[in-house]
């Protein structure tokens, strides 16, 4: 119990580091070097030499620590499992679209009818159904 | 469940594989306006829609979960390439021996961790046949320099371009099996 919540903390931690903490200051800095960068003289003041020295801590800390967030996210997600998994549920879906693409032709009979109304029917609002569908999920 | 930076893979898609009959509500109503049924309940048809594009939804499902994973992995390998630069560019600003040369401009730092990048991406053919596209090279006496700079040239190798080995070679299967058929 404690361990899951000490374990959600930490997730929370890394996800508000890497979703707005560094992108957030990285953004800010960036736009700092952009709109500094024609005043900027070869010779440091004191504040710029702050300023930096407080760039290079905290962004050496941010490297060092996003190389480890990218190690274990490498790791833990497991990219080789997650495509085999991902791949074959892929394949699975796209065996039964190929199945119902493949069925015989409707015949003359009722139910052959109205396969064959229903197809042309949805063909116009196939589209439109998985985009609702896909976007309810 | 798909949250960063602990997706739950096996539960998105057991979210995926599992029935949704609350979706036949907006389905039918989409009918209703859509088609004219004449006498057939646009219930009926909805459902009927419904299973004849149910596999092509879930496939659209997981390959837009493929790129989720794929853009957060992206964003974040940007994200630690963003961070070494500006880290390098306050180094050089800090401490003037950093680099071997005088002239050392954001434009040309830029320029030297493209240069550490695909040095790490392409393993040895940079230093074997003596390419490079900075003009400028690191001091080797400023050591935390020098490892921290290996640090990440390391990270491009182990971790980006073992990503972009591994993807490649998804996509590659993907676009193989689809010339197949």
């Amino acid at each position: 119990m404690g361990g899951d919540a000490y374990s959600v903390g930490w997730l929370r931690l890394i996800r508000l580091l890497t979703q707005y903490i560094v992108p957030g200051l990285a953004a800010v800095v960036m736009l700092g070097e952009v709109l500094s960068a024609p005043l900027a003289g070869p010779s440091l003041s004191g504040y710029a030499s702050v300023y930096n020295y407080l760039l290079l801590v905290a962004f050496t800390l941010a490297t060092v620590l996003m190389t480890a967030v990218c190690g274990w996210t490498v790791f833990l997600w497991d990219i080789d499992r997650l495509f085999f998994t991902l791949d074959g549920r892929i394949d699975a879906e796209v065996g039964e679209i190929e199945k119902k693409s493949s069925d015989p032709e409707p015949d003359g009979s009722l139910l052959g009818r109205a396969q064959e109304m229903l197809n042309s029917a949805v063909q116009t609002v196939r589209g439109r159904s998985v985009a609702l569908i896909e976007r309810a999920y | 469940m798909l949250s960063f930076p602990q997706p739950d893979i096996a539960a998105a898609v057991e979210q995926i594989d599992k029935s949704r009959r609350d979706l036949l509500a907006p389905l039918t109503e989409l009918v209703a306006s859509a088609i004219p049924l004449g006498n057939l309940p646009a219930r009926i048809v909805s459902r009927l829609i419904f299973r004849y594009v149910a596999h092509e939804v879930k496939e659209r499902l997981y390959r837009r979960l493929v790129l989720r994973f794929l853009s957060q992995l992206g964003a974040l390998f940007a994200l630690t390439a963003v961070c070494f630069y500006i880290s390098i560019l306050a180094w050089s600003r800090v401490s003037g021996s950093a680099f071997a040369s005088a002239s050392v401009s954001p434009a040309n730092v830029l320029m030297y961790q493209l240069d550490l990048m695909l040095r790490g991406a392409l393993f040895d053919v940079m230093e074997h046949t003596h390419r490079s596209v900075s003009p400028m090279a690191i001091n080797q006496n400023v050591t935390a320099f020098v490892y921290y700079t290996l640090l990440f040239r390391m990270f491009v190798a182990v971790y980006v371009i073992s990503s972009v080995f591994r993807v490649a070679r998804f996509m590659f299967r993907r676009r193989w099996l689809l010339l197949r058929r």
